[in-house]
């Protein structure tokens, strides 16, 4: 099911209402420095259900698409949200992709319900499955796993010998050793998940050695997930700088009077509009794929958006910072927040280098 | 047209159609030749009734559906056909019809489309570029008449054009943007001399056109005497996304033939040069999809939205950017012109390079569309401009 643009808007709306800090600006980085807020958390996924959006009605979810979970994201994205959202919506979308029926109707309705955090590690690790008589197991490492410290259940991607496959892990399964790092992104913490023969549930397994389209959905499914929140952030550090061009004065005039600050401001709208047509439309792709057309082309198109969101994010919020002098650079300002999640989701899910050797390898050359 | 058709069945018509009726390649000859060319090919795209897709059909145009225009501008791209000659149905034609009496509709946009009159542009004078509204052409109402003195420069084709849209001064000088007015002139008018300029490319495109004691009559003037300004400049929305679009399908092919001439090279065995490739296919992929996505916006809510006013700037910089990387990944055998017999694909890379060059400066300059972005879109507050 798809949303009208009106009810696309009435979503944005709810979210930007309920996060209420669009006057605010950012959420502040917590005290402890590894708690999430589990009061916005609860209001999120629990009071206005917003992790189950993109999941079927028949397995607890509202039974819309991943481009409506897309609108949500951007808006936690613009306001750096402190929840595990990301996370656990994209262990959701990663079920869908390559989850066999049984696998989705266990953990479906769990995820949908925000009775558990969850992470997906689908990329850049060592895992390896072996099935035993009692059941599977995973030995391997991840070391970068943002929102970590957070999760009750991993999604994790690992060899089989005969193919890969998606396998869901309990973090108080015997053999999970989950390492909190301190690391640049103050608001989405990130750890280093150690599996020793750790007991596993099968999500669903490659046909055989080689491509696996589902684990394909589930990859881009991730990448651009982050890139809707990439252009959320990429908005907001945007309009922020706008607005302070607008009203803070030097040589008796508004500095966006300026033509080297204004034209700056000009280019950065461009790199914007050009993320939202991508994001957007690649979004609408996964939401295509994850109902099965259009499987062979969406690792590209999500490499491609992932490429220029997660750059065109990092210069925005860098300019955030240069264009607000001083003050840009102080730690109460959230300029420095947006430049740290910036940089950190430029290089958590795949370096843009890698990101453009994937198209280059669509594009034949 | 069958309004039945699906826009599958149209894209095999017209696809068939542009396969049986290719004008093949460009003659060799001099500029008036391949202008004939280009001129001749219009006539016949018109007199098959494959002219001016948004164009409203009593005036010779398709009045296409967006889907079908989108199908149409990629089957364009698509067949390498020649361009329609000259600035008429791009910028004056829209205007006539939204602005034009009924009698200029009927006299002037028929003949337009079909290329039977080829339009050229007369905006900018040598004192009056970034800052239009200085400009000082002069039209004196004498009768029935404007007398028109003047000079205008950069004008294209305006040396094998039949007639011109010009601005020029009915006001004074002081009054600047609310002191003009838009009118449309043949260029055999007696005091006109076109004067053809050598750009940077070597090419002879633009012109310098001057004016001494012309005579306009009075009923060539679109809208009212000193509103040229704002119908100039009134924002043809549709019109520029679906400019928007057909450029985007042209620049996707030529990227397309590039990639394909680079991989014959052997070049991809470099892995910078791959990376290089892969970052321009990831600008070429949103250069599409931000055209699709403001005609999306138009057909969803009537307005081409956010998307549309930073496109123009994008597709500039990246049209520039395409030629300066394969000049870099060509190497010294891109420094061959045409005629020289190593020249790659006969100097057509070296030679759109430099024209390129013009991408960032005609129909505005990029550092005046930051301006408009800057102050139209983002709000920022105007420079002091002195003079205004």
């Amino acid at each position: 099911m798809r949303a009208s643009d009106d009810e696309i808007e009435a979503l944005r709306a709810t979210v930007r209402d309920f996060l209420g800090r669009e006057a605010a600006g950012a959420f502040p980085p917590p005290e402890d420095g590894g708690a999430y807020d589990r009061i916005l958390w609860r209001g999120l996924v629990r009071d206005l259900s917003l992790i189950g959006i993109g999941i079927p009605e028949d397995l607890g979810g509202a039974g819309y698409s991943f481009s409506e979970l897309g609108v949500v994201l951007e808006e936690l994205g613009a306001t750096l949200a402190p929840v595990p959202f990301l996370s656990t919506a994209v262990a959701a979308a990663a079920v869908l992709a390559v989850g066999d029926p049984a696998a989705r109707s266990a953990l479906l309705p769990v995820l949908a319900a925000g009775d558990v955090v969850g992470a997906a590690v689908l990329t850049g690790t060592t895992f390896v499955a072996e099935e035993r008589d009692s059941g599977w197991v995973v030995t391997g490492t991840a070391s970068h796993v943002a929102d970590g410290t957070h999760a009750d259940l991993f999604v994790v991607c690992a060899d089989t010998g005969a193919g890969e496959a998606v396998l869901a892990v309990a973090t108080d399964s015997p053999g999970v050793r989950v390492r909190s790092l301190t690391s640049l992104d103050v608001l989405r913490p990130i750890a280093a998940l150690e599996l020793t023969e750790a007991a596993a549930t099968l999500i669903g397994r490659a046909p055989d050695v080689g491509e696996w389209p589902a684990l394909d959905v589930a990859v881009s499914a991730q990448l651009v997930a982050v890139a809707c929140e990439q252009v959320g952030g990429a908005a907001r550090c945007l309009h922020t700088t706008v607005e302070y061009l607008k009203t803070r004065e030097q040589f008796g005039v508004p500095i966006g009077t300026f033509q080297a600050l204004k034209h700056r401001c000009a280019d950065m709208l461009t790199a914007l509009e050009a993320a939202r047509s991508i994001a957007y439309d690649t979004r609408d792709r996964v939401a295509a794929a994850l109902d099965g057309a259009g499987r062979d082309t969406i690792r590209a198109a999500a490499a491609a958006a992932a490429c220029w969101c997660s750059d065109t994010y990092v210069r925005i919020a860098q300019e955030n910072v240069q264009m607000h002098g001083g003050i840009g650079f102080t730690w109460e300002h959230d300029a420095h927040l947006h430049v740290r999640r910036s940089r950190a989701d430029q290089l958590l899910y795949g370096t843009p280098r890698q990101h453009r050797a994937v198209v280059a390898a669509a594009l034949g050359i | 047209m069958a309004t039945s058709e699906t826009s599958e069945a149209f894209r095999i018509r017209l696809r068939d159609w542009l396969t049986a009726n290719h004008p093949g390649r460009a003659p060799r000859g001099d500029r008036a030749e391949r202008f004939e060319w280009q001129r001749a090919w219009a006539q016949r795209l018109f007199d098959a009734g494959y002219a001016g897709p948004g164009w409203p059909a009593e005036f010779g145009g398709m009045d296409l559906d967006l889907d079908r225009q989108i199908v149409y501008y990629a089957e364009i791209a698509r067949a390498r056909v020649p361009a329609h000659p000259g600035n008429g149905p791009g910028i004056a034609g829209p205007t006539i019809i939204r602005y034009g009496t009924r009698q200029q509709k009927e006299r002037f946009l028929g003949p337009m489309m079909r290329a039977d009159t080829v339009w050229a542009q007369g905006f900018s004078e040598p004192g009056a570029g970034s800052d239009l509204p200085s400009l000082r052409t002069s039209a004196r109402r004498d009768g029935d008449d404007y007398v028109i003195n003047g000079q205008k420069v950069w004008s294209s084709n305006a040396d094998v054009a039949d007639w011109l849209f010009a601005l020029v001064r009915t006001g004074t000088q002081q009054s600047r943007s609310a002191g003009i007015t838009y009118l449309l002139l043949p260029l055999d008018l007696p005091g006109i001399t076109v004067r053809p300029i050598k750009d940077m490319s070597g090419g002879r495109h633009f012109c310098e056109i001057f004016f001494d004691d012309v005579r306009v009559p009075v009923v060539n003037r679109i809208g009212n005497e000193n509103e040229g300004w704002s119908i100039a400049r009134t924002s043809l929305g549709h019109e520029r996304a679906t400019r928007a679009l057909s450029q985007a399908a042209l620049f996707r092919r030529v990227f397309d033939d590039m990639v394909a001439l680079l991989k014959e090279r052997g070049t991809f065995a470099d892995e910078v040069a791959r990376d290089r490739i892969a970052a321009l296919e990831i600008k070429f992929r949103i250069m599409q999809l931000s055209a699709a996505r403001t005609i999306d916006q138009i057909r969803r809510t009537g307005e081409p939205g956010g998307g549309s006013s930073t496109s123009r700037l994008y597709q500039a910089l990246l049209e520039q950017e395409l030629y300066e990387t394969v000049m870099e990944l060509l190497g010294p055998d891109a420094l061959l012109l045409d005629g020289e017999s190593g020249a790659v694909q006969g100097g057509r890379w070296v030679s759109n390079y430099l024209r390129s060059r013009a991408a960032t400066i005609g129909t505005g300059t990029a550092e005046i569309q930051r301006n408009t972005i800057a102050e139209r879109v983002l709000g920022l507050p105007q420079e002091p401009r002195r003079g205004a």
